[in-house]
């Protein structure tokens, strides 16, 4: 019957930016399926008020990682903590914890409205059960009142408030996106996790997408991203892991990441012999840094 | 050059874009449709065929009688809509979406009556020679009707710039969608919503009190298509604005008129087909929650009506119980209620973790354990509790506070008798479990079930409990069905196993069910309760094709899958999925939609 509303978010903006308190902490994690192991010992941190960028070329393990983050996969081996606790390895109960994620491949719930969408997103975060809903007593009537309001809140945030009664299916492909992170947003996480949000996107729409991301870590909200538009990631983020083969090859600012050979080698292969040498490489590395790499063959 | 050419042929592609389906001057296609409805019209007073021998005694001149009256009725209709399409003041709120469409329709429905009135007449009394004059002129006269009214033009442009017959043809019967209706004064508004559920009682009470089969197929035929044609005349959309406005005005209307039913039935056989409909339909609207709102498809769920009609049965005191206990009927229900319960859950919390076919497979084998567990249960194979196939006979009847529901009641001068009685009871229990439907619906739980059935994966991201929540749905379908199975044991007399079977010529089954929920609508309230209706009325009154039933039945659901997907009764949320909805914008197919990879 009651509501029960608990603020999640990593505090207000200013005290995330003032210290680096870990939010998310995952350590040695492993994931094998069969005889392929898809991620291996892999260590992140994100901390509050941060942006984290996860980069990688396709088949790294990125998403794979992700999964294991949210539950949705049980990792081989190694723990993740939000905020101290360790996680369980059942989504539903993740995002209780404070983990929203979007989806590489938008899944939202194509036959529900945008609000109906967002309103499921506030599920972890209301309590009404059957009884209450068979009842109808007040406290039913309040709950549904402030979920439809957060929704609303979150709709006008993102730029779909004028679409609620819309079914997300019929929604052009950008607003999808953003839907999605709308419905994330709902679930008031201290993290939140997006699986290539600017895929498929025009330079406008990407432009949209990444002052949507700092709107976001504004309000307090750590965020790790994967994303294959360098220009995106290396505006965005605060820090970039690279995943390759399942094994983080490194960590760091974007100048950091951007320098390092083995970067470049996994992205664009290794020179094969009498061939370009280190010139090349430099201006390929130039061209990399200004041209946003992987967007072809990257829509599976 | 090409301006001057253009201009020269807009004039008549603008006439082009409505062309008929046969080529005639709209006014002569006007008149002529005018003046076959009266002919038609008037051809009903006169005699149609020699003896009384053919059921509705067509024979008296100057009194219209039985397939004569449908035709009547459709000719009138017909005639209405003609002169509201004209333009004739007074009668053009008749059709206020398209025009021309419903006059092909009711022209149609009208045609279809007459002509099978007459071949049934030659066919069952033996040869054309049994057709008095007054059958030809209304053949010809519907005929006639029926050429002037595809002569009309179209309602809708054509998009093809020359359609072919068939395009032609399929273009008349769409409408446009009318336009918002002016405000009319509140009494009014909800004197039409009462007047609209009062004549949709007078159409389900004349079908069920229909006394012979041609009668009924005569009044399915005008009804279906008069049914379309009203819709096409967009007057549904008019009503649903109307009573998504007065809402609590629109359920009380509805259970007044279903309250009002057994009133209208002199005849108890009669009201035990209503009352048979009710239960019918309360088990399918319980199902809905199951398979329309969580999107779990249960091909057993008749085994918790069985549930619940055994519980009912054991402690209803009968002699051949036994456990030889009488308890209070609310005791009953509880018990029912709750022995469903514990079998939903049960049953649910080891298959829920399977998805979508293996459910289903899973489900139908747990509906015919449960029919042959209780046929085992009689003594021999197993300790006796159920008393095998021969069930528990001689239920009685309930007696509620001095109200004996198994003797005539004589109440506002009308009898009642055991079936009317019984359909009162019933309704108490489909007005809570419509409510149930309907609270649970529209809520975070209602919300959270339809998440579950568009992609599990993103609801448990969404932080929903996915197995919970499904295994919530399951255990409230059951409890549901139990509830209707106390009452439907005390309606039977009896409770046998072969009652609970997966398919049978009789609803309420397992695959019935589920068809009535499919055909009248997933995920609504009124849908499953129509659905039902037209599952049960249809064999009930044509016992004549119960050899053909299934193979009439497969065909039905067929041609609604190709045309109608959404069922009779669309949601709101399927009404958008699966039709041109105005949204614009709208991503050709399903692009970033799809459910591949997480």
């Amino acid at each position: 019957m009651t509501t029960d509303i608990e603020p999640t978010g990593a505090g207000s903006p200013k005290a995330a930016a003032g210290t680096a308190v870990p939010v998310l902490q995952a350590t040695g994690v492993t994931k094998k399926f069969g005889g392929l192991t898809a991620v291996q010992n892999v260590d992140l941190q994100v901390n509050t008020g941060e942006i984290v960028g996860l980069i990688g070329p396709n088949g790294a393990g990125k998403t794979t990682f992700f999964n294991c983050l949210t539950g949705l996969y049980v990792p081989t081996d190694g723990t993740v903590t939000y905020k101290g606790t360790v996680l369980p390895h059942q989504s539903h109960l993740v995002t209780k914890a404070g983990i929203a994620r979007t989806f590489q491949n938008i899944r939202l719930f194509a036959n529900m409205t945008v609000l109906e969408n967002v309103l499921v997103g506030r599920h972890t975060r209301t309590k009404e059960g059957l009884w209450s809903a068979l009842l109808r007593g007040p406290g039913f009537k309040k709950a549904e009142k402030e979920s439809e309001e957060r929704a609303m809140e979150l709709l006008e945030f993102t730029g779909l408030a004028a679409k609620r009664d819309h079914l997300a299916r019929n929604l052009p492909y950008g607003e999808q996106r953003k839907l999605e992170i709308a419905r994330a947003l709902a679930s008031d996480p201290g993290l939140l996790l997006l699986d290539e949000p600017t895929a498929g996107m025009n330079p406008q729409e990407t432009r949209t997408t990444q002052d949507l991301v700092f709107a976001i870590r504004d309000q307090g909200i750590a965020v790790l991203v994967i994303e294959h538009d360098m220009r995106f990631i290396f505006n965005l983020c605060d820090r970039v892991a690279v995943l390759v083969q399942g094994e983080k090859l490194v960590e760091g600012t974007a100048e950091v990441v951007q320098a390092d050979e083995r970067v470049v080698a996994a992205y664009l292969g290794t020179p094969y012999e009498g061939a370009p040498g280190a010139e090349e490489v430099s201006e390929v590395e130039a061209a990399e840094a200004h041209s946003t790499v992987g967007k072809e063959g990257d829509t599976k | 050059m090409t301006t001057t050419t253009s201009e020269t042929t807009t004039a008549p592609a603008a006439h082009r874009e409505h062309r008929p389906v046969i080529g005639l001057p709209p006014t002569a296609a006007s008149i002529g449709a005018a003046v076959g409805a009266v002919v038609t019209f008037a051809s009903t007073f006169l005699a149609w065929t020699w003896t009384a021998e053919f059921p509705g005694d067509l024979t008296v001149t100057g009194y219209p009688g039985g397939l004569q009256l449908l035709t009547l009725t459709g000719a009138l209709l017909t005639l209405l809509f003609v002169a509201a399409g004209y333009g004739v003041r007074g009668l053009c709120w008749l059709s206020p979406g398209g025009k021309n469409g419903p006059v092909l329709l009711f022209a149609l429905g009208t045609f279809a009556t007459t002509w099978y009135t007459v071949i049934a007449i030659a066919v069952k009394l033996g040869g054309l020679a049994n057709l008095e004059p007054g059958g030809y002129v209304a053949a010809v006269a519907s005929l006639i009707t029926l050429v002037a009214a595809l002569g009309l033009p179209s309602d809708v442009a054509h998009e093809h710039p020359s359609p072919n017959a068939w395009q032609r043809f399929v273009q008349s019967f769409k409408a446009p969608t009318p336009e918002e209706a002016a405000p009319l004064p509140g009494w009014a508004e909800i004197l039409i919503i009462a007047a609209a559920f009062g004549l949709g009682l007078f159409v389900f009470t004349y079908g069920i009190d229909t006394e012979a089969a041609e009668l009924f197929i005569g009044y399915i035929l005008l009804v279906a298509f008069g049914a379309t044609a009203v819709s096409r005349a967009g007057l549904n959309r008019r009503l649903a604005s109307l009573t998504s406005k007065h809402k609590n005005v629109t359920v009380t209307a509805a259970f007044v008129s279903a309250f009002a039913f057994p009133f209208t039935q002199s005849n108890d056989a009669y009201a035990s087909i209503g009352t048979n409909i009710l239960i019918f339909a309360t088990v399918a609207l319980g199902l809905n929650v199951v398979v329309g709102l969580a999107g779990l498809l249960d091909l057993g769920y008749v085994a918790f009506l069985g549930v619940g009609a055994y519980t009912a049965a054991l402690v209803s005191g009968s002699p051949s119980s036994t456990i030889g206990l009488q308890l209070p009927f609310w005791a009953a229900v509880l018990c029912g209620a709750g022995a469903s319960l514990i079998f939903g859950v049960v049953i649910g919390a080891p298959t829920l973790r399977l998805h979508g076919d293996y459910l289903a497979i899973v489900t139908l084998g747990f509906g015919e354990i449960f029919r042959i567990t209780m046929q085992n249960l009689d003594g021999s194979s197993g300790p006796d509790v159920t008393n095998g196939s021969n069930g528990i006979p001689n239920i009685p009847d309930l007696d509620l506070f001095g109200f004996n529901l198994g003797e005539p009641h004589t109440i506002l001068g009308v009898e009642l008798g055991r079936f009317s009685n019984y359909y009162l009871l019933m309704l108490l229990f489909t007005i809570i479990v419509v409510t149930v439907f309907r609270r649970s619906d529209q809520s975070r739980i209602g919300r959270a079930w339809v998440a579950i059935r568009e992609d599990e994966t993103a609801a448990r991201a969404m932080g929903i409990n996915a197995f919970r929540l499904k295994l919530l749905a399951f255990a409230l379908g059951a409890t549901l069905a139990g509830m209707a199975g106390t009452v439907q044991a005390h309606v039977t007399f009896t409770v046998t196993p072969a009652q609970y079977k997966f398919v049978e010529a009789v609803p309420p089954n397992s695959a019935f069910l589920l068809a009535a929920v499919i055909l009248g609508g997933m995920g609504t309230v009124s849908g499953p309760l129509i659905g039902a209706s037209l599952l049960y009325l249809i064999p009930a009154k044509l016992q004549f094709m119960s050899d053909y039933q299934l193979l009439l039945f497969g065909i039905a659901l067929i041609l609604l899958m190709r045309f109608r997907p959404e069922g009779l009764i669309a949601d709101r949320r399927k009404q958008l999925e699966f039709h041109e909805t105005g949204q614009l914008d709208a991503p050709k197919g399903d692009i970033g939609l799809s459910k591949a990879g997480v």
